[in-house]
């Protein structure tokens, strides 16, 4: 934390300790304090997952997400002319835009948040919507939007001594 | 803090016995062991570390020697009942204390590739790679 004033890093380094202490303590890559301060980019003073959901049944922080892919479809509408090469086509409005978050646990405690929690989510997320954001190192940049919540997947890798598993999980935004 | 090693618990080559399911390679003249667990490293979004996970075992020993028309070796890198055998080698280390020290490295695997090499003017080589199945033992 070069260039800071001490008042400054002593108040990151206790963020950052805050920060570890939630970390699920069988998770592998649970950060030591040196490497959280060398890494600081992918911790937020505002949680401690690069993904997090929650709602009013449950909060699931998803700490290794590798691509939260996300896809802007639109409605559109095509009419077949006989006679015409080619269809003619009209734009019909957006649909709800989709986020997939992609990646990966490494400790059982993640699996048993993502497979009861979330479920436990899913199933009263009409009364209590779900709560997304996403962070790009410390910047928030899907910002406590509501997503439904679709169908998700758990797909455990084998070769590792650890619960490692891949996970994809689908949201639709709500309108 | 401890000092590791000294002159007296070094190993010289001619100290070294390897054997091969109990039988002693009389002419091997080279080893070499390596194994460990692949680290697989996955790339996190808005970072530059990536997540470090501990992998899978691999490992191997490879021996190389002067081969003999004792010819014991390449059969067992050969299916039994469609199955390579286990093969354990054992190589034994002692080094020159006053009282020797002897160390026994115990590897357990199947045998694959067996080499064989020859050449007009030179003696004929065989080596093997025994792909292991554990981590070796030392006692």
């Amino acid at each position: 934390m070069p260039g800071k004033s001490l008042e400054v890093q002593a108040k990151e380094l206790k963020e950052l300790s805050e920060i570890i202490k939630d970390w699920p303590k069988d998770c592998p890559q649970r950060p030591r304090l040196e490497k959280a301060i060398l890494d600081v980019g992918i911790f937020s003073g505002t949680g401690n997952g690069i993904a997090t959901l929650s709602s009013g049944l449950g909060t699931v922080q998803l700490y290794h997400v590798e691509k939260p892919r996300e896809s802007f479809d639109i409605k559109g509408g095509e009419i077949e002319i006989p006679g015409k090469h080619g269809d003619d086509y009209q734009y019909q409005g957006d649909k709800s835009p989709r986020l997939e978050l992609i990646g990966f646990i490494d400790a059982q405690s993640e699996y048993d948040a993502i497979k009861n929690t979330l479920v436990t989510m899913r199933q009263g997320q009409c009364a209590n919507p779900i709560t997304v954001t996403v962070r790009f190192g410390a910047s928030a940049y899907i910002n406590g939007v509501q997503y439904w919540l679709e169908p998700f997947e758990i797909d455990p890798e084998p070769g590792y001594g650890v619960f490692v598993a891949n996970y994809t999980i689908r949201l639709v935004k709500r309108g | 803090m401890t000092t590791i090693g000294s002159q007296e618990k070094v190993i010289f080559g001619s100290k070294v016995i390897v054997k091969v399911d109990g039988d002693t390679l009389g002419m091997a003249d080279r080893y070499q062991a390596r194994w460990g667990y692949n680290i697989s490293k996955r790339p996190l979004f808005g970072g530059n570390m990536p997540a470090r996970l501990t992998g899978s075992f691999s490992g191997e020993l490879r021996v190389e020697g002067l081969y003999t028309t004792d010819n014991l070796i390449s059969g067992k890198a050969t299916p039994v009942s469609g199955v390579l055998p286990s093969v354990t080698v054992v190589i034994e280390e002692t080094d020159i204390q006053g009282t020797p020290v002897k160390k026994t490295w115990t590897f357990t695997g199947q045998i694959s590739p067996f080499e064989k090499e020859g050449q007009a003017d030179q003696f004929v080589i065989v080596r093997f790679t025994l792909d292991l199945s554990a981590e070796p033992t030392p006692t």
